[in-house]
């Protein structure tokens, strides 16, 4: 009897304290921040996802997305250096950012970032394509970086502008198959637009510009059969490197390649550009329409090509595009991050992402299986077409991604603001009557860069 | 236990009777429940039940004041640099305009003189955007540069500079945008075109430009302080994020109202500001929104907190209960809010848009403030039923220790020899043994000195027809009963059989229950008038 008494007294007791606990459980959701970088045309696709999660999964299991950035890539990187350095008005390290892994790498080193590996079964992550999962993965072989939006290189053209020039010179869209062929297209394009005002000397249009000429570089040399890098530093002063510059530099000294500070769709707003490499992400920023200075605008169309090769190089292109990264913290926090990756990347979700902002799927069912399908329903002809042609470049193109080391992201950005610091520098020269040889142009280059 | 307690309770309603353990189990299990039904009284007297409303409430009066006293302040320091910049925009405009020998009022009739005059307000917009707690800064004029368009009515012609990061604010590294504005000017000062740049605004859908200008033409004379206006929550043709607008009117000289400036409140930064501390209460929002009587029209202000509130909730709130201050709104979503709120001054006394109704709330979801009232007093009332489970446990348990002596002894009186009972530690029933023991003792002494069978024996003494019966039944007597029997024939109490049977006293008294029913006497005494009957006749048949 007394056993009977012990008994119904434990599970009251046991029920008391456990609704008790569960009442608890059910008040104090886990609140994670977020900063990423979709904003303008694609913060929709975006936003409606985070509501979505924050009204289902993350309701039912006490877990809040509140996302307090949305920007550019290049000022969240920004704000995340700005934490790193712990500099005097640094916000707050979000507990989710979407960074790259260059940047992403120097928060690991400090010990700031959650090994994803952790929550993730095999099973799970076999599910990712590897190639990204393994751009996520730094020197302890951790999974530091969390794919969700992957994206390449491809040229994208203003049609429509294009056929202006194509009717009057002859210049097929096969001169975009090659940096040669679009080196050339340039020159022509230059004088072709200078023609038309003939009572003003040296006014012909640019018709190319690289969203990244440090990525330019490195795919060109893997065109080539070589690499960028030796070992942790540049290598430049070589056959392959020079065959690059030497096609870039005259076009862009000469006034038919760009060399801008910006993204090449804000050249193509404003019809200063016939065509441009860039990620393939970049395609809902390029406008159907141009606005000239005289506020004339008129519709135009974009056709998307795959990345140029230099001639007789094989096909290469980086795979690039951020991933997600979650602040080191309490196990609690940091699975709540790992189920709204797990939720956020799942092939249905990963899907509606990819048609409303033009990043590729990051999952195998969702690459290989319902990719094809899911193009034909897109409704943005802009978006069909890059998927279109990403997904022809994943048949016939060999990706790389950049390499991971500490000094990456530094040597990356003294390249490419040195670089085009050069060309424009040489720009201002010609126009002054003080041309440069592409020589000992090249020659001083390579020595800034030691 | 409990079961046996019920039994007894049951068979003693039947019989009319209450054991004493049922008596003494209901007198402790009163005992608890008036102990803990007081300690609830003292604790609802004392306002304990009432402490997590109170506490909550406490956290809501202090963070509404936080609230308003940083909107307030934000809000009239970007008022005040807003009249700052037109009057400042309104000096440059006309320096500008003077040089090329125009007045304000001929801006539409010379477009080509428009990039050049945006251009130079450059500086002073940038200035103004770096050194304020805004997100972006703009001014419109009322011209545009191609007046032949076919949407050159609707089409006006300005710069809008845009901060999209507003976590760094505060650092001079914060990059700006061109939203609107002519692409040369951009490069020019190298600022980036946002994906949803356009050369000028579009004002078809922009009900602030014609409010502001309006009444600034209505108001002729009423000065620059009194003038701005505050636009409800708005997305720009084309953006991708609602905000508010500050709009100050540009006035020339001769009086022509030439444009507007201001600057931008984006629901981000609005967010960044004003979200509530949310340890708490993980979903309260703060909101500055138009309101008409008791609704609160969110959809046309901008909503700080967790999660994308902006998106989900952007109808109306109608209250539907005041309770001292506690306002309830029930939603469009069909969400219920309590939460604080309080009428918003966003003009000064004077302003044509006094009549402009605004209100600042701070809110959470209903669910969650009662819970959070709640919360404590579920605690109280889980340890309270613990404490009443467990004191009738022991209430249970010492009413049968308790009791348990008492019942024995009260079995041991039913014997005759109360001088064998064992102590029971309780004073008064071992006295009562002892008296008992004593009295019969003095009454075989009496018996012994009579020689002869004692009144009380001569009271039961049998006929013959049961003393034969008696006899009879020996027989059925078991070995044991039967050796119990005898010495009490033989005069031996018993205490004294136990010990020559070395078996308990009880056991004994296990056998005499049995011995009675089986010789068919109710007492020993009986028994013993029996046995003295037997010896005389088995004396009188030896002598």
């Amino acid at each position: 009897m007394k056993k009977i008494i012990a008994t119904l007294l434990c599970a009251v007791l046991l029920g008391a304290t456990l609704s008790g606990c569960s009442l608890f459980e059910k008040k104090k959701p886990v609140t994670l921040t977020m900063w990423h970088n979709f904003g303008g045309d694609i913060q929709k696709g975006m936003d409606v996802l985070i509501d979505e999660f924050n009204g289902t999964v993350g309701q039912k299991q006490g877990i809040i997305i509140n996302v307090t950035a949305i920007t550019s890539s290049a000022e969240l990187q920004d704000g995340l250096n700005m934490i790193l350095n712990g500099d005097p008005g640094a916000p707050a390290m979000p507990d989710i950012f979407t960074s790259y892994p260059k940047t992403a790498i120097l928060f690991q080193q400090k010990g700031l970032l959650a090994n994803l590996d952790e929550y993730f079964t095999a099973k799970e992550r076999s599910e990712y394509i590897p190639a990204f999962m393994d751009e996520g993965r730094f020197g302890d072989g951790g999974l530091y970086v969390f794919p969700f939006a992957k994206s390449t290189e491809v040229t994208f053209i203003n049609s429509t502008l294009f056929e202006g020039f194509s009717a009057a010179t002859g210049v097929t869209e096969a001169c975009f198959a090659s940096f040669e062929g679009i080196a050339d297209a340039a020159q022509k394009y230059y004088e072709w637009t200078d023609a038309e005002t003939p009572d003003v000397a040296d006014d012909g249009k640019q018709f190319y510009t690289a969203d990244s000429w440090f990525n330019l570089a490195q795919a060109g040399m893997l065109q080539q059969g070589t690499s960028l890098f030796d070992g942790e530093a540049l290598s430049l002063d070589n056959a392959a490197y020079r065959r690059i510059w030497e096609t870039v530099y005259a076009p862009s000294v000469e006034g038919g390649f760009a060399v801008y500070d910006g993204f090449s769709s804000d050249l193509s707003k404003t019809g200063d550009i016939i065509c441009s490499t860039g990620s393939t992400a970049g395609i809902l920023f390029y406008s159907d329409k141009v606005t000239y200075p005289d506020n004339t605008v008129i519709p135009v169309e974009y056709s998307v090509l795959p990345y140029p090769v230099f001639e007789g190089g094989d096909k290469y292109a980086i795979q690039r595009g951020n991933g997600l990264c979650v602040a080191k913290a309490d196990k609690v926090r940091e699975e709540a991050a790992a189920t709204f990756l797990k939720w956020f990347t799942a092939a249905e979700q990963n899907m509606r992402f990819v048609g409303a902002t033009g990043y590729l799927p990051v999952t195998g069912e969702a690459f290989e299986t319902q990719l094809p399908e899911y193009i034909k329903t897109v409704e943005d002809s802009r978006i069909k077409m890059m998927l279109e042609t990403a997904t022809e470049m994943y048949d016939g193109y060999g990706f790389f991604v950049a390499p991971t080391f500490e000094a990456f992201d530094g040597i990356s950005k003294q390249y490419e603001s040195g670089y085009k610091a050069r060309l424009s520098s040489d720009r201002e020269g010609i126009a002054a009557g003080d041309a440069v040889s592409s020589d000992s142009a090249l020659t001083e280059f390579i020595a800034s860069q030691k | 236990m409990i079961r046996e307690a019920f039994l007894l309770l049951r068979r003693s309603k039947g019989e009319r009777t209450t054991s004493l353990q049922v008596r003494l189990f209901a007198l402790f299990a009163m005992f608890s429940v008036v102990f803990v039904a007081a300690g609830f009284l003292f604790l609802s007297l004392a306002g304990i039940f009432n402490a997590g409303e109170h506490e909550s409430r406490v956290w809501l009066e202090a963070e509404m004041a936080h609230l308003t006293n940083g909107v307030t302040t934000d809000f009239s320091k970007l008022s005040l640099q807003s009249v700052s910049l037109a009057e400042q925009l309104v000096r440059d405009v006309h320096i500008y305009a003077q040089r090329n020998g125009i007045a304000e009022k001929d801006l539409q009739s010379n477009p080509e003189l428009i990039e050049g005059l945006l251009s130079e307000q450059m500086g002073s917009l940038l200035t103004v955007l770096k050194n304020s707690q805004c997100s972006g800064v703009f001014i419109i004029l009322e011209a545009t540069v191609t007046p032949e368009a076919e949407n050159a009515a609707d089409s006006r012609a300005g710069i809008f500079l845009k901060r999209t990061e507003t976590n760094n604010i505060t650092a001079l590294a914060s990059k700006i945008h061109f939203l609107r504005g002519p692409a040369n000017i951009a490069r020019a000062n190298g600022v980036e075109l946002l994906g949803q740049w356009q050369m000028e605004f579009d004002v078809a859908y922009a009900d602030f430009f014609d409010t502001a200008i309006t009444t600034a033409k209505e108001n002729n004379g009423v000065s620059l302080s009194r003038l701005y206006y505050w636009s409800g929550r708005f997305m720009m043709k084309r953006n991708s994020e609602y905000a508010m607008l500050l709009c100050v009117p540009l006035i020339a000289n001769d009086g022509t109202v030439f444009g507007l400036c201001g600057m931008e409140v984006s629901s981000m930064l609005f967010k960044r500001n004003y979200s509530p501390d949310n340890i708490d209460f993980p979903r309260v929002f703060s909101t500055l929104s138009p309101s008409k009587g008791s609704t609160i029209e969110t959809g046309g202000g901008l909503i700080a907190g967790n999660s994308y509130l902006n998106n989900r909730d952007t109808g109306e709130l109608a209250e539907i209960s005041n309770r001292k201050g506690l306002y309830s709104y029930y939603s469009d979503n069909g969400e219920t809010y309590i939460g604080l709120q309080g009428a918003f001054r966003l003009y000064p006394a004077g302003s044509p848009f006094t009549g402009d109704e605004w209100t600042l709330a701070l809110l959470m979801p209903a669910e969650d403030w009662e819970n959070a009232v709640s919360e404590g007093n579920t605690v109280l009332y889980i340890i309270g039923f613990a404490f009443l489970v467990i004191s009738l446990f022991a209430a249970t348990v010492v009413s049968k220790r308790y009791i348990h002596p008492v019942v024995q002894a009260l079995e041991a009186i039913k014997t005759d020899d109360h001088s064998a009972m064992p102590k029971t530690q309780i004073a008064e029933i071992d006295d009562l043994f002892e008296f008992l023991a004593k009295q019969d003792a003095a009454r075989e002494a009496a018996a012994a000195r009579e020689g002869g069978i004692s009144a009380e024996e001569v009271t039961v003494a049998p006929d013959l027809s049961l003393y034969l019966g008696f006899v009879e039944r020996i027989g059925t007597l078991t070995k044991a009963e039967r050796m119990t029997f005898d010495l009490y024939a033989q005069g031996f109490k018993a205490g004294e059989i136990a010990e020559r049977m070395f078996v308990s006293i009880n056991t004994i008294r296990f056998h005499n229950r049995n011995i009675y029913s089986k010789l068919g006497v109710s007492s020993a005494k009986e028994m013993m008038v029996y046995v003295r009957m037997l010896n005389d006749a088995a004396a009188k048949k030896s002598g």
